[in-house]
């Protein structure tokens, strides 16, 4: 009764004023707060359509993370601009609005779920804690991604009731949005709130548990050459012992069941997708990096350079290489994406239909935090950091059955350690939205110590554009971030364009 | 109850401030998108200068149609005084009406150039100026902020929108080019003296001053040609790397006779063999065929080809000769002239006879068919070499590069063109082929093409033909529906026939692609020079069905090397 009234009341107002600022006054999508935010489920609603809101994410999670590495490749021409670093801030791939309606999301449990409890008798302290950790978590995680792909951003940390982006934040600082992101994580931690596990087994690895909040952390660490509290974070994931801890999985036939059918007990954070109850397939890693055995030019690819690694690897008869990460195609030089798309069996039969098309876009696994650590390792430098890095990552090849590295220590340099590193997280996390920030974390840390080198690497992959321009661009490290979107610039006057695409009036 | 009371407040606070717009002061544009002169007319304090000197030329008004579509490249008022202190002039008026026009000219090109395709543009830009010349885009450190047109004039702004194209603004003033090679070499201000006089005492300097020439077309009417040429200049200092001090050291070094013009000369020789017949800029020449290392070129002295070749990053002219191998001077190099390039290379270079090179020779990669479309001829949106959304086709009946005879002169057995360029589309299996164009032929039994080849060094060559097929072929490859599996005769300079069925060799029939048919496992050739490759129709069904058509990518030919 008491929203028919109030409806009548705004309604009757929209009538009475009839200046046209008065429907700037009331939102046009109003979020009746007050009457919203009264029970448990309430606050679980918003959480989730959180990660429900991810889903919309992961093109750009693909995209951002794989094209300008080029070890994944795409014939779409957005995607083509970001990959031959021609990217504009009109293109529609650089748009970032999903990833702020999942922060908006976070944000508005953070400031009503603790008043829930004010109103829910039944919704106790542990359980809104419990809550805020999930939050605290989607929204660091937006903001690393933001962080990564833009480097300045404008950092919201408070709720807006509509659905647009308020329109007078400026930039903050990749420093000030890292140091958010921490925040975050810690105050996450800081109650014990955050979960082992859920009731529900996808749950486990669908939802933010205290394992996907250290792993989280460990990358963010790892962005913001934090070495020390990237190990210390990645160790409470290696060291634990916890019997629902996410574990690494050594037997190289259970390496295709990280894909195929998800939820691995490697896993650790992963956007969920369910095709049979829900028919949710839209934006399922499968759906962006289709397969079909008579499709010779699909999206997405794997680029020749990355095809030869892959076929050097299958050579070598490793699980992750053919039948893994990728199939071929009759012009062998470009492999095709298949541990989305496949079921883990040797034929090209095999692979996921209708709505079998529901594969899980993984964000965290126990083999990327490890290499995380390796990588680590190696930047703190010294025999016996390096010798436990190679350590971790011979654990990772022997898994795929692939010789075990055996480096010189005195005859091998910091970038040939990184290099070991870089390969092994192109190899094992093929196509997993990794690789850019990989490379940008060689060129850009230690002030900018193997710029040169990460260029040199960009070029022998990319081989849709000439070598001089993307030396060219890259020598501008601003270039290494993308555009702020067209339409966010024109809304919102307090934000600056990243300074290398200056170049529009 | 709370509620309530606190929302009737937020409603009296509403209606109290309705009025009071929250927005006052911002502007809000619907709709602002204007044509190009008015666009810079409402940021005087950008391109005013530039106003005056379009006003001055008469071409202001001209560029704000509706109708046409411009780019238009725009100095700023900084760029357009910097030009003045330089020419020491304090007005446009200074300089005259026609030198106004040409030189507003040179910065209007009429087709729309978005961003992307600027920006993926390396070397010249497809479409010319009003004033009939070639732009070219270079890019130095920095990405899109350090990209430069002409290696002249950085680019501040990208593409700024008006209804009727697009305006970039420049940080300096492009100088419109209306000198010949020849004359950049002498104005250059670089030390080509002892070059220059070997340009002028051989004659060559005659030809290569020359910008227009008459020449006929197919139709026999004579028409003003623009000539192309690309000199590769040598400087004074150069020369004296090798103990030449000037022209005499030069014609003793190559024991020239002082006929200097006699085409049989060494010098004259030695001249020509530094010019190509064609406009290069340098990211041409250092372009390969796909697959390819090194390319040839044929030079203005008779039978005289010169090589360029890469190595990793390293380009080398005339890689096969240790001693008279030499590189490109890059940073002297695109010196650009209304007729063409000059190149600076880093040796005297003197004529080198090339081993013999692989060949290959793409039926549709001429100056010729590349300008015809380059000029928007052909279904609309055509753009050579780019393999765009849609398949597109020009008609090549007219150039002269192919000669032919129909047994159809009213083309009327298929729906397709005599002779036409056909470039692919995206996801296409003809995209396989060499930059996705193929030559298309629909002439008859008994029909038949001729084309030169590149010129080819003498020896022996094993030569292979791609052809494209499309699934509508199929009749032919199955020698059925009233073909004989598409038999053809080829010759080269009339001799050396060949009858073979190449399409009867293609298996995938279900799918659209290209393929090879080697043609000849050995054929000689005991001069070096271009040969006439022909081919004549010789299946009935060519005349009878409506699918009969057939398609050519490239003619590789790769030498065999006899121990």
């Amino acid at each position: 009764m008491k929203k028919i009234f109030l409806t009548t009341l705004l309604i009757g107002g929209l009538f009475i004023s009839s200046c046209n600022d008065f429907l700037e006054v009331l939102p046009k999508d109003k979020q009746a707060t007050d009457t919203y935010w009264e029970s448990a489920s309430d606050v679980e609603s918003i959480l989730g359509q959180g990660y429900s809101t991810m889903r919309l994410c992961v093109p750009k999670m693909l995209q951002w993370g794989e094209l300008r590495g080029s070890s994944v490749t795409t014939t779409l021409t957005k995607g083509y601009m970001i990959q031959n670093f021609q990217v504009l801030p009109g293109n529609d791939f650089v748009k970032w609005m999903d990833f702020y309606k999942v922060i908006n999301l976070a944000n508005s449990v953070l400031e009503n779920a603790p008043g829930v409890m004010d109103k829910d008798e039944s919704y106790k302290l542990s359980q809104m804690n419990s809550h805020l950790t999930e939050a605290y978590f989607m929204r660091g995680l937006m903001y690393l991604y933001l962080v990564r792909n833009f480097q300045e951003v404008p950092l919201l940390t408070k709720a807006y009731i509509d659905d647009t982006m308020p329109n007078d934040v400026p930039k903050s600082s990749e420093k000030e949005i890292i140091d958010q992101i921490k925040e975050d994580v810690k105050a996450a931690l800081a109650t014990g709130a955050a979960k082992e596990m859920f009731e529900e087994s996808w749950a486990n690895k669908g939802r933010a548990t205290k394992w996907a909040l250290y792993a989280l952390m460990a990358e963010t660490c790892l962005w913001a050459e934090d070495y020390d509290e990237c190990i210390t974070y990645a160790d409470y994931l290696i060291n634990a012992t916890s019997a629902r801890r996410p574990v690494f999985m050594s037997i190289p036939t259970q390496w295709f069941q990280m894909f195929y059918p998800g939820n691995s007990n490697e896993s650790i954070f992963e956007i969920q997708y369910n095709g049979a109850v829900y028919q949710q397939t839209t934006n399922s890693p499968c759906k962006i990096f289709t397969y079909s055995s008579g499709d010779e030019s699909p999206e997405y690819r794997f680029s020749a350079p990355m095809t030869l690694r892959l076929d050097e690897e299958f050579q070598q008869k490793a699980a992750r290489s053919y039948w893994g990460a990728y199939a071929g195609t009759k012009y062998l030089e470009y492999g095709k994406i298949w541990k989305y798309y496949g079921l883990g069996l040797d034929a090209e039969e095999s692979v996921r239909t209708g709505n079998d098309l529901d594969a899980n876009f993984i964000i965290y696994r126990m083999a990327d935090v490890m290499l995380m650590k390796a990588e680590a390792l190696v930047r703190k430098g010294g025999t016996d950091s390096w010798q436990a890095a190679i350590d971790l990552l011979n654990k990772i090849r022997k898994r795929s059955e692939l010789p075990e590295l055996t480096p010189n220590f005195s005859e091998t340099s910091e970038l040939e350690m990184l290099q070991l590193v870089l390969h092994e997280r192109d190899m094992e996390l093929a196509a997993e939205g990794k690789r850019w920030y990989d490379l940008v974390r060689l060129g850009k840390q230690q002030n900018y110590k193997y710029k040169a080198d990460f260029i040199s690497i960009v070029i022998e992959n990319n081989k849709t554009v000439g070598s001089k321009w993307i030396n060219s661009v890259l020598s501008n490290e601003h270039a290494w971030f993308l555009p702020i979107p067209e339409d966010d610039i024109n809304t919102n006057k307090y934000l600056e364009q990243n300074p290398y695409y200056d170049v529009i009036k | 109850m709370k509620k309530i009371g606190k929302l009737y407040l937020l409603m009296l606070i509403i209606l109290c401030a309705a009025c009071d717009d929250p927005y006052k002061g911002d502007t809000f544009s619907v709709y602002d998108i204007q044509p190009a002169s008015t666009y810079l007319s409402n940021r005087p304090e950008d391109f005013s200068e530039w106003i005056s000197i379009m006003k001055y030329a008469d071409l202001y008004n001209a560029i704000n149609q509706a109708t046409e579509h411009f780019t238009l490249f725009v100095p700023n008022n900084s760029a357009v005084k910097a030009f003045y202190e330089k020419k020491g002039i304090s007005s446009i008026e200074v300089l005259g009406k026609e030198y106004a026009q040409t030189l507003v000219k040179y910065h209007i090109i009429q087709d729309t150039i978005n961003q992307e395709t600027f920006l993926a543009t390396e070397g010249e830009l497809e479409k010319k100026t009003i004033s009939e010349d070639n732009l070219s885009v270079s890019t130095e450190e920095g990405g899109m902020q350090a990209v430069y047109l002409n290696k002249e004039a950085r680019v501040l702004e990208f593409a700024n929108t008006v209804s009727n194209g697009y305006v970039y603004m420049l940080e300096s003033v492009m100088t419109p080019l209306t000198e010949s090679v020849y004359e950049r070499i002498v104005d250059s201000g670089r030390s080509y003296d002892i070059f220059q006089e070997a340009l002028e005492k051989t004659g060559w300097s005659k030809t290569i001053n020359q910008i227009f020439v008459e020449t006929e077309n197919a139709f026999g009417i004579t028409v003003k040609q623009k000539t192309n040429f690309t000199v590769f200049a040598v400087t004074n200092e150069t020369y004296q790397k090798d103990g030449i001090n000037n022209l005499n050291d030069l014609a003793k070094k190559l024991k020239a006779g002082d006929d200097y013009e006699n085409a049989e000369n060494a010098l004259n020789q030695y001249v020509g063999y530094h010019i190509l017949k064609a406009s290069y800029p340098l990211a041409r020449l250092q372009k390969f065929d796909n697959g390819a290392a090194s390319k040839v070129y044929e030079t203005a002295a008779e039978g005289c080809l010169i090589k360029i070749s890469q190595n990793e990053d390293a380009f080398y002219i005339n890689p096969d000769d240790e001693e008279k191998m030499t590189t490109f001077v890059e940073d002297n190099c695109d010196l650009k002239a209304k007729n063409g390039y000059i190149q600076e290379v880093a040796s005297y270079m003197p004529i080198v006879d090339p081993t013999p090179e692989q060949v290959l020779f793409d039926v549709t990669d001429i100056e010729e068919v590349a300008n015809w479309i380059k000029d928007g001829n052909g279904e609309d949106g055509i753009k050579y070499q780019t393999i765009q959304e849609g398949e597109k086709k020009s008609n090549l009946s007219t150039m002269s590069c192919y000669k032919y005879q129909l047994n159809n002169p009213g083309g009327t057995y298929s729906k397709w063109y005599n002779i036409a360029y056909l470039i692919s589309k995206t996801g296409s299996g003809w995209n396989e082929g060499q930059y996705g164009d193929l030559l298309m032929l629909n002439l008859g039994n008994t029909g038949w093409i001729s084309m030169q080849t590149p010129t080819l060094m003498k020896g022996k060559y094993k030569v292979t033909v791609q052809f494209g097929y499309a699934t509508s072929m199929k009749f032919i490859c199955a020698a059925s529906g009233g073909s004989n599996g598409g038999q053809m005769k080829f010759t080269f300079d009339d001799k050396n026939e060949k009858v073979e069925k190449p399409y009867m060799s293609y298996k995938d029939t279900g799918t659209l692609g290209v393929f090879k048919y080697t043609l000849y496992d050995s054929i000689e050739f005991d001069k070096t020079m271009s040969h006439t490759f022909k081919i004549v129709v010789d299946d009935p069904a060519a005349s009878t069905s409506s699918d009969y058509r057939f398609y050519i990518d490239y003619i590789l030919f790769e030498p065999i090397i006899e121990k």
